[in-house]
């Protein structure tokens, strides 16, 4: 019971961190890190009360897409500062209009 | 064993806390490294000696080093960000009591195939490459697109095509079948 309480916390302060943050993208793809942390935390701990193994195995595939999620996050982030010269969420403003 | 899962949830939990809210994105990584050796070892002691050991490697070892190399990339003017976000708070709270009805009334959960009396490792490799093949599949396609995505988007446009309105390049480029049909034409 504490570990899903201990997920749910971490889970929500990774969505109050995507939330809050207003200063910094690469900030919002560590939110992202905490997020999936958070999944795995869950899945493991279910995973060893249930004495199963389908929880670590996905754990591993999570551990694979947060490995490419910051990959291609990164990326797309050096691409967003030549073409803006900022980061900051509060200058992404393209759609306005 | 339970005063050890306080110390280490409550570690995992201070330093996710820090990481969302130290206004410097270097200190944040830190914190995030942090963050993942409490998760590591939490895992290592509850017996998960190879998901542990992965996490440390993968998160500390390749992820980490991966956000520290943007930021150092992405330098911005060191000027710290001190304006009032508390208006967000409302809709902030809001989203996540929605996220927590959902995780609340999620399904639970369905059957597996049991571990047995084997090491962890031992058990995971046997499982991962017989049971759960597609998933070594799809797992090495994800990382396939990534590394593909990756490259292309921070390829740097160095050599810009001047394209003219007929859609072709102005550059002029050696088109050698051209020449070396040309006498049979």
């Amino acid at each position: 019971m504490s570990y899903l309480i201990l997920s749910i916390v971490i889970l929500l302060i990774g969505i109050l961190g995507i939330i809050l943050n207003r200063s910094n993208l690469i900030i919002m793809l560590m939110c992202v890190e905490l997020v999936l942390l958070a999944s795995t935390i869950l899945l493991l701990f279910e995973s060893r009360v249930l004495y199963t193994l389908f929880g670590q195995i996905f754990a591993i595939v999570i551990l694979t897409v947060a490995a490419a999620e910051s990959a291609i996050g990164l990326a797309i982030m050096v691409n967003y500062y030549r073409l803006r010269g900022t980061i900051a969420v509060r200058a992404s403003n393209l759609l306005r209009g | 064993m339970n005063s050890l899962f306080m110390i280490f949830s409550l570690g995992i939990v201070g330093a996710s806390l820090m990481v969302i809210s130290t206004p410097n994105p270097v200190y944040s990584v830190f914190w995030l490294v942090i963050a993942f050796v409490n998760a590591a070892v939490m895992f290592i002691s509850l017996g998960l000696d190879y998901i542990g050991l992965i996490f440390i490697i993968v998160y500390v070892g390749a992820i980490a080093i991966l956000f520290l190399f943007v930021i150092m990339l992405i330098q911005q003017p060191n000027k710290i960000d001190s304006q009032d976000h508390s208006h967000f708070l409302p809709i902030g709270l809001s989203v996540i009591f929605l996220f927590y009805s959902l995780l609340t009334n999620s399904p639970k959960y369905i059957s597996n195939p049991v571990i047995g009396s084997r090491t962890n490792i031992g058990a995971i490799g046997s499982h991962l490459y017989t049971t759960y093949y597609e998933l070594v599949l799809i797992a090495s396609l994800v990382l396939l697109v990534a590394m593909i995505g990756a490259i292309l988007l921070a390829k740097q446009p160095n050599s810009p095509f001047l394209y003219n309105s007929h859609g072709e390049s102005l550059r002029s480029r050696q088109d050698l079948f051209l020449q070396i049909s040309r006498e049979h034409l």
